[in-house]
């Protein structure tokens, strides 16, 4: 391990090397940064990966069977499981992928599932992200530069290879298929994880296109080649959100869509991974619901537990927010990737008292969080080795069965004390080491 | 029961010849226990591979797409129907129909229309409240065509006082849902010659029944169904996307003729 | 995979097309700075007019950083070598992370070059990028159509520099040959007319400078991509 502290600085080299970026828009203009990478790995125990896999298989096999009642039958609502103030009021419901069965009626084929460890060593789910969530291009390449820094590290550790997940990733591409080739759709270079998109491309051998490579026809999807000969296209892996897939349904002005995307994908002449309208099932307010959620739809207690959560929606959780504003973290339910996060402790009684008085107008934007004391995972930072805080966004698998990826990206926070660790708010990463035994 | 005749036409006529011309054309009547389609003919010039599909408000569609330059559109849908409201049954509601959309959000003005008439409102059926809700815009709102425009919403229409089927659909949707009766737009010809028309339907005890605000009645069998949704913006007739073409010009022409 | 779009055609091409005009424009700025030391310290002026660059550089000193290395303008050594990494960085998949890595080196080098009170030393490392690249090129890059649409880039880039920079008609033939043998292989349209005119002017004439800037304008009509469609 210490081989691989002391090269630090030229495994960042080689990352920069392979391109291993992430693109951020600053006064309108594109940037690409390097992503920081922390040699030292977190590692969990064979038994404790054991655990986290069962939970979250449980967890989202749930979302999944969330997913398909939500935008079939609404039997959790009918049932009261739910208000449905939180299914139709999310920006994520999107009543145009209605009563439509996904090939193999799989939804969230890849979700990102964020996690933390509290001091307690328990952990935590803090958000599910069902729709495109990014990064295990991230510790797939730092691994395979790191074996070649440090291979002695890794003949003693028994550490999981986790340089598989191109194989994991191109199985369910595979196993969704409903005839045709396999295709990866970027946006294009100016997105934030172009890096990702190409990389899996290779790693996967799939296709690689820009959303004018591609049309549908007869309700089927087609990929134009060079040629002038058409290809059918079985399966796409789209890194657009829904709202930008199909101009003829959701945003007319998109110039990164497919036009009738969604009618082939409704006819079932295509899978579409991740499926349209998963944002529902990764809404902040939702998220207070899955624990009850796969009592209901599994009749099993949920093995991972959520961060305590309050909704300001319920009259006692809302007598409860405003009374323990200062010590709680507010959430904005219409916000993502660390926006719209409000620490409490760190507002000015003004501040305070407008936030209490949002959450009064319109209770339902909002969601509260006890702050979980999240254990710090040491990092070498400029040749000291210090503790930050970090969590841990699993990657699990859905095609004809669910893989929890044995590995992760686990981010840390760059400052000191700081909880922000999102890539766009400039965090770092680490690989995350599962051991064999 | 009514028997009647129907045709939709419509042209568009590019200044330039347009290329990879897609389109998703909600002009197909719908085809149910209350509505039967009897006879239908479809023409649509020039097309590639025309495929009929559904979205998922469940109207019928017509897309495609047209590779090869062209600079002029047309559509021409014709057939007979058999219309008897009372073969409609019951269906479950599905929750949408409750909640504001893009176009029907409730502004203040909105907001206090709809308080001025829940006292009034209160004890009665979804239908007399809907038909209460539209006394109260008729007396706020007049017939006026080219002052609003497709975009306009039902906040901002209220506030001009005037405007089209479009928008008095949109305000009546508005009201109904703000207490608490369902409803949602309607897309559809109406008897007559003329363009195509909007109304709405609103949901009282496991049925849709149709209100016509811009015609202060309500709807009976000489109205032919197209399409519905939370507002306009699920309804277009027709939707496209092209390359090239500089200016358009479109007609439309809708009749329906009782037999 | 052998499946390939226009888009990705046009990527390939022109990725190809700049690395070689990093390459050979390099070279012969090497020349071109050996004259400048000591012989004739405006011989850039020279050199631009052959690019077909306006002059915008004051003396010799703003030519040799700026030309080489001013982000800014779209002239300069560097710009273009963006311009590869633009078109590379969309092809990972096609030439693979580790042929794509040459061009990210050659940039990190130029960069580098930028700061460094010896900049043409770090020049040496380009070329050594660029070597790279194309053995890389050569070994990595599964798809044989792939690898002759990025040298069919090169060869035309490479008989428009040295068609600007008189050199020998000898070698412009002999290049030209390779850029016909490449033809065949390539699999993609090319502009017919275009390849005749070529023909007749390289093979058989044996001075070429009145015919320049023909050569030139046929090079550019060669090789036919539409240019990606967005939806109005």
């Amino acid at each position: 391990m210490y081989r691989l502290i002391d090269h630090k600085e030229e495994i960042n080299r080689l990352l920069s090397r392979y391109g291993v970026k992430f693109g951020i828009y600053k006064n309108n203009e594109f940037h690409e940064r390097l992503f920081p990478f922390d040699p030292i790995p977190r590692i969990l125990t064979k038994n404790e990966f054991a655990f986290l896999e069962k939970g979250l298989r449980q967890r989202v096999h749930t979302l999944n069977l969330f997913l398909n009642d939500i935008y079939g039958k609404k039997q959790i609502l009918k049932d009261g499981v739910l208000p449905e103030d939180f299914v139709y009021l999310s920006k994520g419901f999107l009543p145009p992928c209605e009563n439509i069965a996904p090939p193999e009626r799989v939804y969230n084929h890849i979700s990102g599932i964020d996690l933390v460890q509290g001091k307690d060593m328990a952990w935590y789910v803090l958000e599910d992200n069902l729709r495109i969530p990014s990064g295990a291009s991230y510790p797939m390449i730092a691994r395979d530069l790191c074996r070649r820094a440090a291979p002695d590290t890794f003949e003693t550790n028994a550490v999981t290879d986790n340089r598989d997940y191109g194989k994991l990733l191109k199985r369910v591409l595979d196993d969704v298929n409903v005839g045709g080739i396999d295709v990866i759709l970027t946006p294009g270079r100016y997105n934030s994880a172009f890096f990702e998109h190409s990389y899996l491309a290779e790693q996967t051998g799939a296709v690689f296109a820009m959303p004018q490579d591609l049309f549908v026809e007869g309700n089927v999807l087609y990929y134009s080649e060079y040629s002038g000969e058409r290809r059918r296209v079985g399966t796409v892996y789209r890194r657009i959100s829904d709202e930008y897939i199909d101009p003829m349904t959701f945003l007319p002005d998109s110039l990164l869509g497919v036009p009738h995307l969604l009618d082939a994908y409704r006819a079932g002449n295509v899978a579409v991974v991740n499926a349209p309208g998963n944002g529902v099932a990764d809404d902040k307010g939702i998220y207070y619901f899955v624990p009850e959620m796969i009592r209901y739809y599994l009749g099993e207690e949920p093995i991972l537990q959520n961060a305590p959560t309050y909704l300001p929606y319920y009259e006692t959780d809302r007598a409860y927010v405003l009374e323990h504003l200062d010590r709680l973290v507010v959430k904005d339910v219409s916000e993502a990737g660390g926006y719209g996060v409000v620490f409490g402790s760190g507002l000015t009684k003004d501040e305070r008292q407008k936030l209490a008085d949002a959450i009064r107008e319109n209770p339902r934007r909002f969601i509260a969080q006890e702050v979980v004391d999240f254990r710090e995972l040491t990092v070498a930072e400029a040749g000291q080795v210090t503790t930050r805080k970090a969590d841990l966004r699993a990657f699990v698998l859905y095609g004809k069965e669910i893989t929890v990826w044995k590995s992760g990206l686990t981010r840390y926070a760059r400052e000191a004390g700081s909880y922000v660790v999102n890539s766009s708010q400039g965090g770092g990463f680490k690989d995350t080491w599962v051991l064999s035994r | 029961m009514q028997r009647v005749e129907f045709s939709y036409s419509m042209k568009i006529e590019f200044s330039a010849p347009v290329v990879r011309h897609c389109f998703s054309l909600r002009c197909l009547p719908f085809n149910n226990e209350w509505q039967r389609i009897r006879e239908l003919f479809i023409d649509v010039s020039p097309h590639n591979v025309l495929t009929e599909t559904a979205d998922g408000f469940g109207n019928r569609i017509l897309t495609d797409r047209i590779t090869e330059p062209h600079t002029l559109f047309s559509v021409y849908v014709n057939g007979i129907a058999e219309i008897d409201l009372s073969a409609a049954e019951p269906e479950p509601l599905n929750g949408i129909y409750k909640y504001p959309s893009q176009h029907t959000a409730c502004g203040p003005l909105l907001t206090a229309l709809a308080e001025a008439q829940r006292a009034a409102c209160a004890d009665r059926s979804p239908t007399e409240k809907a038909k209460l809700l539209m006394e109260a815009l008729r007396a706020r709102f007049s017939y006026k065509s080219g002052v609003t425009r497709v975009e306009t919403t039902a906040e901002e229409a209220l506030e001009l006082g005037q405007g089209v089927c479009q928008d008095y659909a949109h305000i009546l949707i508005a009201l109904c849902r703000a207490l608490g009766v369902p409803a949602r737009y309607v897309a559809g010809i109406q008897e007559g010659t003329g363009e195509t028309h909007a109304w709405v339907e609103i949901y009282d005890n496991g049925y849709w029944v149709g209100i016509d605000p811009t015609n202060h009645k309500m709807v009976d069998e000489r109205y032919l169904k197209l399409s519905h949704g939370r507002d306009f913006a699920d309804c277009g007739i027709n939707r496209g996307l092209f390359i090239g073409g500089c200016t358009q010009k479109q007609t439309v022409e809708a009749s329906v003729r009782v037999l | 995979m052998g499946i390939i779009s226009i888009k990705s055609t046009d990527n390939l091409f022109w990725l190809g097309r700049y690395v070689e005009r990093v390459f050979t424009t390099l070279k012969m700025f090497s020349e071109c700075y050996d004259v400048l030391i000591d012989v004739d310290e405006n011989a850039y002026i020279a050199f631009l007019q052959k690019l077909g660059i306006p002059n915008t550089y004051a003396y010799k000193a703003d030519f040799i950083t700026n030309f080489l290395f001013d982000e800014n303008n779209p002239n300069s050594v560097l710009s273009t070598l963006l311009c590869a990494y633009d078109n590379a960085v969309m092809m990972r998949n096609e030439i693979s992370s580790e042929t794509m890595s040459y061009i990210q080196l050659a940039v990190n080098a130029m960069q580098r070059g930028k700061e460094s009170s010896a900049p043409m030393l770090k020049l040496q490392e380009v070329f050594d990028c660029i070597f790279a690249f194309w053995g890389s090129a050569d070994d990595y890059v599964e798809s044989e159509t792939t690898r002759n649409i990025l040298k069919f880039g090169r060869s035309v880039e490479r008989l428009d520099l040295y068609t600007r920079f008189s050199q020998p008609a000898a070698l412009i033939r002999k290049e030209f040959s390779i850029l016909l043998n490449r033809l065949y292989k390539v699999g993609v349209d090319c502009n017919l007319s275009a390849v005749d005119t070529l023909m007749k002017i390289i093979l058989e004439k044996d001075d070429l400078e009145a015919d320049k800037t023909t050569i030139q304008t046929e090079l550019s009509r060669l090789f036919v991509t539409t240019p990606p469609d967005y939806y109005a």
